[in-house]
């Protein structure tokens, strides 16, 4: 049972110098309980993907055509006003990657927790919604909760204001969670504690979760299943291992070969040559085709389609699964 | 803006801005700025040619005409008379000849004043940098029109002081914008390069810094031609710029005063030629600052 | 934060400064003789001289320097040549008409330009946004005296809904008395229930108000709206949302509390810019305000008044900018800046 299903989905941009496309994906599905990762460089579309769930993408960015359907009901097709009443908040929610700049500077950690909880909870007394908070600051593991709740954002740690912006996103209840590379503005070891909380979250509050990141290899250990995005397009999706261990599109590849990894320590590390195609400006047949290593003639003459690798594994290449 | 930041798009707009065409297109696009860059050439136009386009030239001089006193606008007299008999519409077009005039002189005379100072003061910094700093201090706590009325008030009044006094008002603030612009410049290479090869100070500063940092105060400049305008035309307004006959839109304005019960036409052309000017300048303004701003380029 | 305060209140004493000494010396070396307009065009030579010694004039440029701070301090400005009444008497009695002016305008401006300011950022790009956007830059494009004219052709030459000029009825003035508290007018006159005076004065400032405010009006609404776009597209309105909350909190309390700042700051611009926008504006309306002192001295190179009102302008300004500057230091965004508490 899937709790979110994409189709077709394109999202464009009105710019000044033209429409821009920054986002296109034939079919993504998320299963209930699962973490879904995904991963791609900074432009890839990873962003405006976390924003189009939620129905908060900027006033020149829209999405044109295609379904985003939560449980059933087609988010792009609820007016705003009964999304925001129904769903975003409620059963959506999202953290984002700098937890600084999401939490309203002006007002303390115990306002900004308790207008959410009031909201969601209209019938509770001033009393039980400072209890709510408390709890909601216990179950991020939030230290000294009382002492916490009395602070402005800037007054605390990268790590205890990113657990005070996921205590604000579960507040509603919600189930599904998209988290925007929560974890990127974070030191290493402060990262680990809060992938540990997500997972426990998850476990807790039976959450499915859409974990955005540029690090593949951290997706692939927090994930299930992977979604590769480059230049706005989903071009490999599949179960985790398989994504890193049998990669089927050229870009997958050479994003792997460009992580360091110990065995191949003292080696120069492979880039990619190129740029990702400006998105004003779309190549006509497969958006790598600039820069990958095995482009033919048809790649760049068409757009490639969507290829079964295995079950739930598909990449998006001419050649796919044929080459090794 | 985390989330926005990642909007690479945005940053690929910047890049393509910078050919001239493309500004220029860019600019353009929007009707309105297109519209104010027809009108402020028009009135360019008319200001050049007015004794040709003036109905009656000889009144837009001032010569007076007393049995035509006040008379409706008609096709004869399409902004109708004033109290001397003289056509207004050809006391407004040779207006647009001061204001134009006082607007360009003004700015480029303060200008001529805030770029040497600016330059030195951002160059050398230090002592210098801080006397500058504080005297533009004392003119940047008041608005320029205030330091124009009490400059003036002292100065006396006439046209030329009142041009005095509007580029004693304004040249702090572009000493502010080319300082802060030379001391970003003195730290880039081109710079470091010139000097280790012995290039003096002063050559630094105007042939290698100046021809770098000069752009954002022209464009400051441009933007304030129609503030210039209005300032000018509120000082002829309370008697201490233009003096009559000048066919100063403000000192217009300022002698229909005592006839607005009877001749409306009198107070109201004259201003309005000075709020479609001054709307222009400000929509050209606008339309500069749209397209520079990095952050409204999306739309 | 008060050593920050110090650091302002030194540069404001020595903006203050500045400008006495500036406006001092500028009078002094401009060329027109004080004693000759103080005594009148028919004087003899030994009027002339004797007002010389009156004035202070034979004395050496310092110590009539000198002479003026000490009697600054004390809040002697000297006498007026035009009207021999000393200055600051003068200013005392305009600086309330012109106060009460500027308060209601700038409270008019600050109110309409917010409210358009955030509707035309909220609808951005919307018919409604184009058309208060065109407004606001026509507005600040207008010259205010012009802009009193026309509206005295319309709302009192034409339609007789208001008063054409002054600041009441003289006759108001003999039947009924108006009592002296604060020394403003209005507020005096509605303080004590002089209702009859109250509503005369309030009509009589409805055209200077909205001519005052208009400028300043305009000027929020662009500042706002600039601001408020930049407030709206960041993480914590886009969390607000997510998380949510009902637009109308997202847009008045999470987003407007992060403008409201900067929009009182632009209450001193504001104020001062109705201020000084009161010294053209006050003469179309006969207002018996400072702006009205100032033409009437600039007409008559009345130089003890002119260097009065410069001062009085000073002192306002630098207040203004003090109050910007404490709005801003009050910011914990700002504070957090400066390395937390």
């Amino acid at each position: 049972m899937n709790i979110l299903e994409i189709r077709n989905l394109s999202v464009k941009a009105r710019t000044i110098l033209g429409t821009a496309s920054l986002l296109s994906i034939q079919v993504l599905d998320l299963g209930a309980g699962e973490i879904l990762g995904i991963v791609g460089e900074s432009g890839s579309g990873k962003s405006i993907l976390a924003l189009t769930i939620m129905g908060l993408l900027p006033t020149n960015v829209r999405a044109t055509s295609g379904s985003v359907t939560y449980r059933g009901q087609d988010l792009l097709r609820s007016s705003a006003r009964g999304l925001s009443a129904r769903i975003r908040g409620k059963e959506i929610t999202m953290i984002f990657q700098d937890p600084m700049a999401a939490l309203n500077p002006v007002f303390t950690v115990r306002q900004l927790l308790e207008e959410v909880i009031k909201e969601h909870h209209p019938d509770y007394d001033s009393k039980r919604v400072r209890g709510a908070a408390l709890e909601m600051l216990q179950l991020v593991k939030l230290g000294d909760p009382e002492v916490t709740l009395q602070k402005y954002p800037h007054e605390l740690s990268g790590g205890m204001r990113q657990r005070v912006l996921i205590a604000m996103a579960l507040s509603s209840g919600a189930k599904l969670l998209v988290s925007d590379e929560a974890t990127r503005a974070l030191d290493v070891t402060i990262q680990a504690g809060i992938l540990k909380l997500l997972e426990d979250l998850r476990n807790k509050l039976d959450l499915s979760t859409v974990f955005i990141s540029s690090n593949i290899a951290l997706a692939a250990t927090v994930c299930e299943r992977i979604g590769v995005l480059y230049a706005g397009e989903l071009i490999e999706s599949g179960p985790a291992r398989e994504v890193i261990a049998d990669s089927r599109h050229p870009y997958t590849r050479s994003f792997l070969a460009s992580l360091p990894v110990p065995e191949r320590k003292g080696q120069p590390l492979p880039i990619i040559a190129g740029r990702s195609p400006d998105p004003l400006n779309r190549p006509r047949g497969c958006s790598f085709a600039g820069r990958c290593p095995i482009v033919e003639d048809r790649c760049r003459a068409e757009k490639p389609p969507m290829l079964q690798v295995s079950d739930g594994h598909d990449v998006l290449c001419h050649k796919g699964g044929t080459h090794q | 803006m985390a989330v926005s930041g990642d909007l690479t798009f945005q940053r690929r707009a910047g890049r393509a801005l910078e050919s001239s065409r493309t500004f220029v297109k860019l600019l353009f696009r929007n009707r309105l700025t297109g519209a104010a860059f027809v009108v402020v050439t028009l009135l360019v136009v008319v200001a050049l040619l007015a004794p040709v386009l003036a109905p009656y030239p000889d009144d837009g001089r001032g010569v007076v005409n007393p049995s035509e006193r006040f008379q409706k606008p008609s096709s004869e007299h399409i902004f109708g008379t004033d109290d001397m008999g003289r056509d207004i519409l050809s006391r407004v077009i040779f207006g647009t000849r001061i204001s134009l005039s006082i607007s360009l002189v003004t700015i480029v005379a303060a200008m001529l004043i805030a770029i040497p100072l600016g330059v030195i003061a951002g160059y050398f910094g230090g002592f210098i940098d801080e006397i500058l700093m504080r005297i533009t201090d004392v003119f940047l706590s008041f608005p320029p029109l205030l330091i124009a009325i009490v400059v003036a008030s002292f100065l006396g009044p006439s046209l030329e002081n009142a041009m005095i006094a509007i580029v004693i008002a304004w040249w702090p603030w572009y000493s502010r914008v080319i300082r802060a612009q030379v001391m970003a410049a003195k730290e880039r290479p081109y710079v470091s390069a010139a000097r280790c090869i012995g290039t003096s100070d002063w050559k630094i500063m105007f042939s290698h810094i100046l021809p770098n940092t000069i752009a954002p105060v022209i464009i400051q400049a441009s933007m304030d031609l129609g503030c210039v305008i209005l300032t000018a035309a509120s000082l002829s307004f309370i008697g201490l710029g233009a003096q009559p006959p000048q066919p100063e839109w403000g000192l217009i304005v300022s002698s229909a005063r005592t006839y607005i019960l009877d001749a409306w036409w009198y107070s109201v052309f004259p201003g309005l030629a000075i709020l479609v000017t001054v709307l222009s300048f400000n929509l050209i303004g606008d339309g500069l600052r749209e397209v520079l701003d990095p952050r409204t380029r999306v739309r | 934060m008060g050593k920050f305060l110090a650091r302002r209140l030194f540069t404001g004493a020595f903006v203050l400064f500045v400008v006495v000494t500036v406006a001092f010396l500028l009078a002094a070396v401009v060329p027109s003789d004080p004693a000759e307009k103080w005594v009148g065009p028919h004087a003899t030579s030994e009027q002339k001289a004797a007002a010389r010694i009156e004035l202070g004039l034979d004395k050496p440029l310092v110590v009539r320097y000198v002479n003026y701070l000490v009697n600054l301090v004390k809040g002697d400005m000297g006498m007026s040549i035009v009207s021999h009444r000393p200055v600051s008497v003068e200013l005392a009695e305009a600086i309330p008409n012109t106060l009460e002016l500027v308060i209601w305008s700038v409270a008019l401006a600050f109110l309409a330009g917010l409210f358009l300011g955030v509707y035309s950022a909220y609808k951005e790009n919307t018919a409604l946004d184009h058309f208060s956007r065109f407004f606001s830059i026509s507005i600040i494009s207008t010259p205010s005296f012009w802009l009193a004219l026309i509206l005295q052709i319309i709302f009192s030459s034409t339609l007789h809904w208001l008063p054409l000029t002054g600041q009441m009825d003289t006759v108001l003035k003999l039947t009924h008395p108006l009592t002296e508290v604060t020394g403003l007018p209005l507020l005096d006159s509605i303080i004590t229930g002089n209702w009859t005076v109250a509503g005369n004065l309030a009509l009589h400032m409805v055209l200077p108000v909205l001519t005052l405010s208009s400028f300043s009006l305009a000027l929020t609404a662009r500042m706002t709206r600039s601001i408020l776009l930049e407030v709206l597209n960041e993480d914590y309105i886009r969390a607000a949302r997510a998380y949510g909350l009902k637009e109308r909190v997202v847009l008045w309390r999470h987003a407007i509390k992060n403008v409201i700042g900067t929009v009182v700051t632009m209450l001193a611009l504001s104020a001062g810019n109705a201020l000084v926008n009161t010294f053209v504006v006050e003469a179309v309306f006969s207002w018996p305000g400072v702006g009205n002192l100032i033409a009437r001295s600039v007409m008559n190179l009345d130089y003890p008044a002119i260097i009065g009102v410069t001062v009085f302008a000073a002192i306002a300004y630098v207040l203004l900018n003090l109050v910007a500057d404490i709005v801003i230091a009050l910011d914990p965004r700002v504070r957090l800046a400066q390395g937390g508490n």
